[in-house]
C-alpha cells in the first residue's frame, strides 16, 4: 500500500511539473487561440530592476502568459464558465435567447454613441460637397448603411441596456439627412427587415458579428442591380442558385464570436444557409470603385468572390481608411491608403463607396470623407518644405520602388504620393481655428499688442490687419509649417 | 511570490517539493531555508537583509538568555521584545503616528513633519509574533533554545508560513524542526490535498467575491443603494474568510507535505453563537498567541476586579486590531469586537443562553459582518457613510450584480461556511480528512487534481488574485 500512495504522491507532483516541462520542451502539441491577445514577453534580468521588484513582476506576467498548456488552461476555462455559468469570455459580449451581440452595437441602436444633428449634418454636408464633385467628374458616390446586429434583433438586447435607451440615435438621423441632402444611399437595415421572413436563414447568425454569408449574397445583388439602374454602368449580374444548409460547416465570419470564445466545443447549432452563386458577365468591361469601409465590406470577397468577379481589379477597397485591404496584391506588401494619391485614385475609379455599420457611424466616414472633401475644395494647407524633405529620404524612394508598379505610379508620383502621407496637413477650417486662438492669446498680453501696433505703423497697415499677420506666423510656427 | 500564482504553482513548488523529496534528511532543514530565503527575496528583496539581522541578533540575545539566570534573564527577554517591536513599530507605524501627530500640530498651527514613506517587509507581523513567542518560551524555560542558527532561521523564514501565518509558536514546531517524519506518504497525500483545497477556496471563491467587493467599495457612498451596500459587504465577508482560510489551508498543507504539523487557523467561525467563540473560531492562532503572550501576563480572567478584566480584554481586543494594520479603522474594528467580548460576559451570553442556536448564530454572524465594514473601508468617514448606506433602506435594483457564475458560488460558500453546522456532515468530513484509508487517498488525489485544474485555469485566465491578509 506504501507503494502505492508514493505513486499516488508522484503523480500530483507530476502533474505540478508537466507545465513548466512543455514550456521549456513542448511535448504535447496544442491548438492555437483565436483573437486577438497581447502575451507578456520574458524581461532580461536587471539587478536594479530586481532590487524594486519589477523584474519579479515582469517575470510572472511572462511565465503566466507561456506557461505550458497555456492554452488549454484557458480554454478549460472559457469552456467551464460558458458550460456552467452561461457566461461569455469575450470581451464586450453579451447574450440573451441564446444570441450573442457586441455590447457596441446595442449602444449604437440604442443611441448612447449619438453625436447630434449638429454634428451630423455637417458630416452630411460634406458628402454632399463630395457627391457633387464627383458628379461634374461623370463619377459616381454611394453611400451603404448596414445594420448592426442589434438593430436587427432588437429583441435580443438584454433588459439592462434599455433602461438607458435615447430617443435619438446616430441611424436615423444621418438617413434623414442623407435623404435630406439627396445622397445617392442604399439603407440595407430597411431593406433587410422587409427581407427578413423571405430569407433562407438568419441575417445574422447566432454568434457572429457579421451577417451572415447568405445575407451578403443577397444584399451582394442589390448592391449590382443599383449600380447598373441608378449609375447605368454595366456589372455583371449575381444568379442566386440552389445552396446547401449546414449546422456545423460554417463560413467565413459566421462563427467569429464563438470563434474567438477559444471554447473546446462549438456551441449552439444555427442552421445556416449558403447558396450557389453565379456571376453573369455580358463582357463589358467591370466599373471600378474606391470604397471605404469596415469589415462588412470586407464580407463581399469573404464568402463569395464578389469584389472579383464583379469590378475592375484597378478598384480598391480602403479598410478604415488605413490599409489597401483589397485587391489582395496590395494587402500582401501592406500599402496603406494614405500612400496613394487621392487625385490619381479619383481619376481611376467609376464609384466612390462609402460603406459604414451603426457602430462607425460617428467616426464620421474614417477620415476619408475629409480627404476627398479636402482635395476638392482645395481645403488644406501643407508644409511644402518638409514634402520635398521626405521626397528626397531612401527610405522613401525605397518604398516607392517598392510599390510603384503595383499600384500603377509612376516612380516620381509614387515617391510624391509617399511622402505627402508623411508630410503634415492641415484643413482649412483648424488653420483658422488656430488663428483665432492666436489673436486671442495676443489681445490677452498687453506687451505684445503693444509690438502688434508699433509693427502695423511701421508695415503701414491696420492693427487688425497686422494681428491677422502675426496670428497666422504663430500659428504656422506652432504647426512646424 | 504568492501561492496562488503560476510561478509558485508550476514553477517553485514542484521544483522545491521534488528535491526535498529526494534529498538526504540531513540537509533538508538547510534546502528548505534556502528555499524560503529565495521565496522571501523574490517578494521583499529590499527586506531580507533586514530581516536576516534581526533574527541573527535574536538568535543570540535568546542564547545568552537561556544560559543567564536572575535578573539578566529578564532584561534579556526584554531586550529581545523590544528590538522585534522596534522593527514592526518602525515599519508598521510611523507613518500612522506621524500622520496624526501632524493631524494635531496642524489644529495649533504647528509645522508638518515628514519622513517619507516608509514600506511594509512583507509577513513582519507575522514573523515578529513568532519571534516573541521564541524568546518567551525559551524565557519560561517552556523549550530549549535551538542550537543551530539554521534551525532558528528557519523556523521564523518557513515559507508556507512566512507571509500570512498561521502563527506558529515556538513550542509547537519546536520539536518538529530537528526530528520530523517527512517520508510519511499519507501526510503528503494529505498535504497536497489540504493545498488544493485551500486553492480552490483562494482562486475559485475569495477572487469571484472580491471582485464583486472591491467593485462595490470603489463606489462613491452617495451613489450607494442599501441593496449594493448589503451585496458589497456581505460579498467582502465572504472573501476574508476564504481568502484568509484558503491561504491557511494552503500553508499547513505544505508544511505538511515537508513533515511539519502546523496549527489550524480556522474552525467554521461564521458558526459561531457569540463573538468570544468567533475568537475561538477565526484567526486561532493570533488568538491564542494573545491570550498567552499578551493577556494572561496582564493578569488575564485572574484580576480579582471585574473591571480590570474587561480593561484587558478591551486593550488585548484593540493591539490586535492595531496588528492588523495602522488605521484608525482597524483600531475601532478591534475595539468593536471588544465591546462584544465584554458584552458577552456582562449580560448577552446570560440573556441568550435559551435561544435556539441559529438565532445566535445569525444574531453573531449579523455582528460579524458589521465589523467588516470597518475593517475593509480606506476611512472612518467612509466607513460612517458605508454604514448609512447600509441603514437607510433605499433599495434598488441588483440585477446587475446576479450572475449565475455569482449566484452558484455564493451557494458554494453558504455551504461550506454554514455546512458543518450539521454534526453529519462536519464528523464525516473529519473522518474524511484523517483517513489513510487507500480508497479515501484515491478520492484525496482525484480532488486535488480536479481542484488544481480549475484554479490554474483561472489563475491562467484572470488577473484579479490579491491576498488581503498579505498587507498585515
Amino acid at each position: 500500500m506504501k507503494y502505492i500512495k508514493k505513486g499516488l504522491y508522484l503523480l500530483l507532483i507530476l502533474l505540478l511539473i508537466l507545465p513548466l516541462t512543455q514550456l521549456l520542451f513542448p511535448f504535447v502539441e496544442l491548438k492555437d487561440l483565436d483573437g486577438h491577445f497581447e502575451l507578456a514577453s520574458k524581461p532580461t534580468y536587471d539587478l536594479s530592476k530586481f532590487k524594486t521588484g519589477e523584474y519579479q513582476e515582469e517575470f510572472e506576467s511572462y511565465l503566466k502568459d507561456s506557461i505550458g498548456f497555456h492554452n488549454f488552461f484557458i480554454r478549460l476555462n472559457n469552456q467551464l464558465n460558458y458550460s456552467l455559468f452561461n457566461k461569455s469570455n469575450a470581451s464586450g459580449i453579451v447574450e440573451k435567447n441564446k444570441m450573442l451581440i457586441p455590447e457596441s452595437y446595442i449602444r449604437s441602436t440604442l443611441g448612447l454613441d449619438f453625436k447630434g444633428e449638429k454634428k451630423l449634418r455637417e458630416y452630411v454636408s460634406r458628402i454632399k460637397v463630395v457627391q457633387d464633385s464627383l458628379q461634374k467628374m461623370g463619377k459616381h458616390f454611394i453611400y451603404l448603411h448596414i445594420p448592426g446586429k442589434a438593430s436587427i434583433y432588437p429583441e435580443n438586447i438584454p433588459d439592462k441596456f434599455l433602461e438607458k435607451k435615447n430617443d435619438e440615435n446616430n441611424y436615423n438621423t444621418l438617413l434623414h439627412l442623407l435623404t435630406e441632402y439627396q445622397i445617392h444611399h442604399i439603407d440595407f437595415y430597411t431593406y433587410l427587415l422587409l427581407k427578413k421572413s423571405q430569407l433562407e436563414s438568419q441575417i445574422f447568425a447566432n454568434n457572429s458579428v457579421h451577417w451572415s454569408g447568405n445575407t451578403v449574397s443577397v444584399v451582394a445583388d442589390t448592391l449590382t442591380n443599383y449600380i447598373r439602374s441608378q449609375f447605368k454602368l454595366n456589372t455583371p449580374s449575381i444568379k442566386r442558385l440552389q445552396g446547401i444548409k449546414t449546422v456545423k460547416d460554417y463560413r467565413y465570419t459566421d462563427y467569429d464570436i464563438a470563434k474567438s470564445m477559444n471554447l473546446f466545443w462549438n456551441i449552439a447549432e444555427d442552421t445556416l444557409y449558403y447558396p450557389k452563386i453565379e456571376f453573369i458577365s455580358n463582357n463589358a468591361a467591370k466599373p471600378s470603385f474606391l470604397a471605404c469601409g469596415d469589415s462588412f465590406f470586407q464580407s463581399f470577397n469573404g464568402f463569395y468572390p464578389i469584389l472579383d468577379s464583379v469590378f475592375s481589379s484597378e478598384s480598391k477597397f480602403y479598410y478604415y481608411n488605413r490599409l489597401v485591404d483589397w485587391p489582395k496584391k496590395y494587402k500582401k506588401v501592406g500599402i496603406k491608403a494614405n500612400e496613394l494619391n487621392i487625385e490619381i485614385e479619383i481619376n481611376r475609379t467609376d464609384i466612390v463607396i462609402l460603406e459604414s455599420t451603426d457602430e462607425n457611424i460617428p467616426l464620421f466616414g474614417f477620415g476619408f470623407i475629409d480627404d476627398l472633401y479636402n482635395h476638392f475644395t482645395n481645403n488644406s494647407i501643407t508644409d511644402s518644405k518638409s514634402l520635398k524633405k521626405f521626397a528626397e529620404l531612401e527610405k522613401v524612394k525605397n518604398r516607392a520602388k517598392t510599390i510603384h508598379k503595383i499600384a500603377g505610379y509612376s516612380y516620381e508620383d509614387m515617391i510624391y504620393s509617399i511622402a505627402s502621407s508623411k508630410t503634415k496637413s492641415i484643413s482649412k477650417e483648424e488653420f483658422e481655428k488656430l488663428v483665432e486662438q492666436k489673436k486671442l492669446s495676443i489681445l490677452k498680453t498687453p506687451k505684445w499688442v503693444a509690438r502688434v501696433k508699433k509693427q502695423a505703423i511701421e508695415r503701414n497697415i491696420t492693427f487688425e490687419e497686422n494681428l491677422r499677420l502675426n496670428a497666422e506666423y504663430s500659428a504656422k510656427k506652432s504647426l512646424n509649417l | 511570490m504568492v501561492f496562488s500564482s503560476i510561478i509558485f504553482l508550476f514553477g517553485f513548488l514542484p521544483i522545491f517539493l521534488i528535491i526535498y523529496h529526494f534529498i538526504d534528511q540531513r540537509y533538508k532543514n538547510h534546502f528548505a531555508l534556502l528555499s524560503s530565503l529565495f521565496f522571501y527575496t523574490w517578494g521583499a528583496p529590499n527586506f531580507i537583509s533586514i530581516a536576516i539581522l534581526s533574527i541573527v541578533a535574536d538568535f543570540f540575545i535568546v542564547s545568552f538568555l537561556s544560559k543567564s539566570e536572575g535578573r539578566n534573564r529578564l532584561y534579556l527577554l526584554w531586550s529581545s521584545i523590544l528590538l522585534n517591536l522596534s522593527f514592526l513599530l518602525y515599519f508598521k507605524y510611523t507613518n500612522f503616528f506621524i500622520d496624526n501627530l501632524n493631524s494635531i500640530t496642524s489644529l495649533f498651527n504647528g509645522s508638518e513633519i515628514s519622513i517619507g514613506t516608509i514600506l511594509l517587509p512583507i509577513g513582519i507581523s507575522f514573523y515578529t509574533f513568532q519571534k516573541i513567542s521564541y524568546s518567551v518560551d525559551i524565557y519560561r524555560r517552556i523549550k530549549n533554545p535551538l542550537d543551530s542558527i539554521v534551525d532558528y532561521t528557519l523556523y521564523i523564514l518557513l515559507f508556507p508560513q512566512l507571509i500570512a501565518g498561521p502563527i506558529v509558536r515556538y513550542n509547537e514546531i519546536a520539536d518538529q524542526l530537528h526530528n520530523r517524519d517527512s517520508r510519511n506518504y499519507d501526510d503528503k497525500i494529505n498535504g497536497f490535498y489540504r493545498f488544493s483545497i485551500g486553492l480552490a477556496k483562494k482562486v475559485l471563491i475569495a477572487n469571484e467575491f472580491g471582485i464583486k467587493a472591491d467593485f462595490i467599495f470603489s463606489l462613491s457612498t452617495t451613489d450607494l443603494s442599501t441593496s449594493e451596500a448589503w451585496i458589497g459587504i456581505l460579498c467582502y465577508t465572504f472573501q476574508i474568510y476564504f481568502d484568509f482560510s484558503g491561504y491557511s489551508d494552503m500553508a499547513i498543507g505544505l508544511g505538511r507535505m515537508m513533515g511539519f504539523s502546523f496549527p489550524e487557523n480556522f474552525n467554521s467561525p461564521y458558526l459561531s453563537k457569540n463573538i468570544s467563540e468567533f475568537w475561538r473560531r477565526w484567526h486561532i492562532t493570533l488568538g491564542s498567541w494573545m491570550r498567552d503572550y499578551l493577556y494572561i501576563p496582564l493578569g488575564g480572567n485572574q484580576s480579582n476586579k471585574k473591571w480590570r478584566v474587561y480593561f484587558n480584554l478591551c486593550l488585548v481586543f484593540i493591539i490586535s486590531g492595531f496588528w492588523h494594520g495602522a488605521a484608525w479603522t482597524f483600531i475601532l474594528w478591534g475595539a468593536f469586537h471588544g465591546v462584544f467580548l465584554i458584552a458577552d460576559r456582562l449580560f448577552l451570553n446570560q440573556i441568550s443562553k435559551k435561544w435556539p442556536s441559529w438565532i445566535k448564530i445569525v444574531l453573531t454572524f449579523f455582528v460579524t459582518v458589521n465589523g467588516w465594514v470597518l475593517f475593509r473601508s480606506e476611512s472612518l468617514p467612509f466607513a460612517m457613510d458605508f454604514y448609512r448606506s447600509l441603514y437607510t433602506f433605499n433599495f434598488n435594483n441588483i440585477d446587475t450584480y446576479l450572475e449565475n457564475k455569482f449566484i452558484i458560488i455564493t451557494i458554494i460558500a453558504i455551504i461550506i461556511s454554514f455546512g458543518s453546522i450539521s454534526k453529519l456532515v462536519s464528523t464525516n468530513y473529519s473522518l474524511f480528512l484523517s483517513s489513510v484509508n487507500l480508497r479515501v487517498s484515491l478520492a484525496k488525489v482525484a480532488l486535488s487534481i480536479f481542484l488544481i485544474l480549475l484554479a490554474s485555469a483561472q489563475l491562467v485566465s484572470t488577473t484579479f488574485n490579491p491576498f488581503i491578509y498579505f498587507r498585515f
